[in-house]
């Protein structure tokens, strides 16, 4: 990658687009952290259903129901 | 008394039928066990000899005492030796499985010990992975609702449309606030979060270039005084973290506590007044591209907050999260000079 020292630094260096990236990226990690949130939860609730869909034992070892 | 040997001999055979059957059942259940085999073992011997003296007594003492006695004598006593052998037994096989029980118990509760354990640690990689693919995705949203946009539009896009969707200036800062904002959060408002971003220098490659500095307010936070040591080909040795970790196999450098790092002259204060703010730093470099020196960017944060990083954040949460967002701001800054190179740019440049 050849990229100069001036390139790079006006790519840093513009205000408007440092302010708005500051705003976006405040709203983008509290989002994140939300969506974390909610995956994992999510993904507990599935361990626990599944860890209690095998303690019970699967639904084919089972008796029939009406029996 | 002719009636009472082979009774005595039935009885002794009897007896030594249900030891060898319970020693059989012995053997079955933990052939794995060297106390079972030794038990086992033990039993087979000691038992025809056990047998063979009892019936010799009892055959001997009726022969010389109880040779008048009643032939109810001769089946009791035979009665009485398989009551006191099963009883013998059954404590034998009840101790047995007592122990087999035990320890089956006692490794059942270690590898649950050990699979709990393996699980919390899954369980812990896999909410680190979750959080760090969330905010990647919410960061290439950011480009991809510029990109959305630019293709519900009618018109085809031209040069200038397709830079500005790209847009590495956006992507670049968006990337190094999510950075520094993703450590903030989980921090006291009182204390204090820096940024770095170095490249090596274009103009001298012996030296590491601060690219920017950032504490979530103003831009170049850092003292000049920190661009005297990053020199990479100091004689002197690298006093600076930063060129300590450009040096290391490792690609992260983790300091919970600055002060504690230098009692072990494993850190450097650049400067007295240094030890006042910046308490606990991490580093973490991500090289690329195949030219040799090899091209390297390096993530430098650093707080007030003693133990941050480290504690507050486990290492590995740090590593995982600072690698994607570096091979990201590796892929902006290529972005970057692609489009530097584009020819719209060079006539924006012309004409202006």
């Amino acid at each position: 990658m050849t990229i100069s020292k001036e390139l790079v630094r006006s790519a840093f260096s513009q205000p408007q687009v440092v302010e708005k990236a500051a705003r976006d990226a405040r709203t983008a990690v509290v989002r994140a952290m939300e969506e974390a949130r909610t995956a994992i939860d999510s993904l507990n609730g599935q361990v626990q259903l599944k860890v209690a869909t095998t303690a019970k034992g699967t639904p084919e070892a089972k008796e029939p129901a009406g029996r | 008394m002719a009636k009472a040997i082979p009774l005595s001999l039935g009885v002794a055979f009897g007896v030594s039928v249900i030891f060898w059957a319970l020693r059989w059942r012995l053997v079955a259940w933990r052939q794995d066990k060297l106390f079972f085999r030794v038990s086992a073992g033990v039993a087979e011997i000691a038992l025809p000899i056990a047998m063979a003296i009892i019936a010799g007594l009892f055959e001997l003492w009726k022969v010389e005492s109880w040779t008048k006695a009643n032939t109810s004598i001769g089946i009791g006593l035979p009665l009485f030796a398989l009551v006191v052998f099963t009883f013998f037994g059954l404590r034998i096989v009840g101790t047995v499985s007592e122990n087999k029980n035990r320890e089956d118990l006692d490794g059942l509760k270690s590898v649950l010990a050990a699979e709990q354990a393996k699980s919390a640690h899954l369980e812990s990689q896999r909410d680190m992975w979750v959080r760090v693919s969330t905010h990647v995705k919410n960061i290439i949203a950011n480009k991809e609702e510029r990109f959305a946009k630019l293709a519900s539009d009618g018109s085809p896009p031209g040069l200038r449309e397709l830079r500005e969707a790209l847009g590495p200036e956006i992507q670049l800062n968006l990337i190094l606030c999510s950075v520094h904002q993703f450590f903030l959060v989980r921090m006291s408002p009182s204390e204090q979060l820096r940024l770095g971003l170095y490249i090596r220098d274009p103009e001298d490659s012996s030296r590491l270039f601060l690219v920017r500095s950032w504490d979530g307010r103003k831009e170049n936070c850092f003292s000049t005084l920190s661009q005297n040591f990053m020199r990479l080909d100091d004689p002197q040795g690298p006093p600076s973290a930063i060129v300590r970790c450009y040096h290391s196999p490792n690609d992260l450098l983790l300091f919970p506590s600055c002060h504690e790092e230098e009692k072990k002259a494993n850190f450097h204060f650049f400067h007295p007044k240094q030890r006042e703010y910046l308490k606990s730093m991490v580093v973490y470099k991500q090289t690329f591209g195949d030219a040799e020196p090899r091209n390297v960017i390096i993530l430098t944060l650093d707080s007030s907050q003693e133990g941050l990083f480290g504690f507050t954040y486990p290492d590995e949460e740090i590593r995982q999260f600072l690698r994607e967002m570096a091979l990201r701001l590796i892929y902006e800054l290529h972005v970057l000079a692609v489009c530097d190179k584009l020819p719209m740019e060079k006539e924006e440049v012309a004409g202006r």
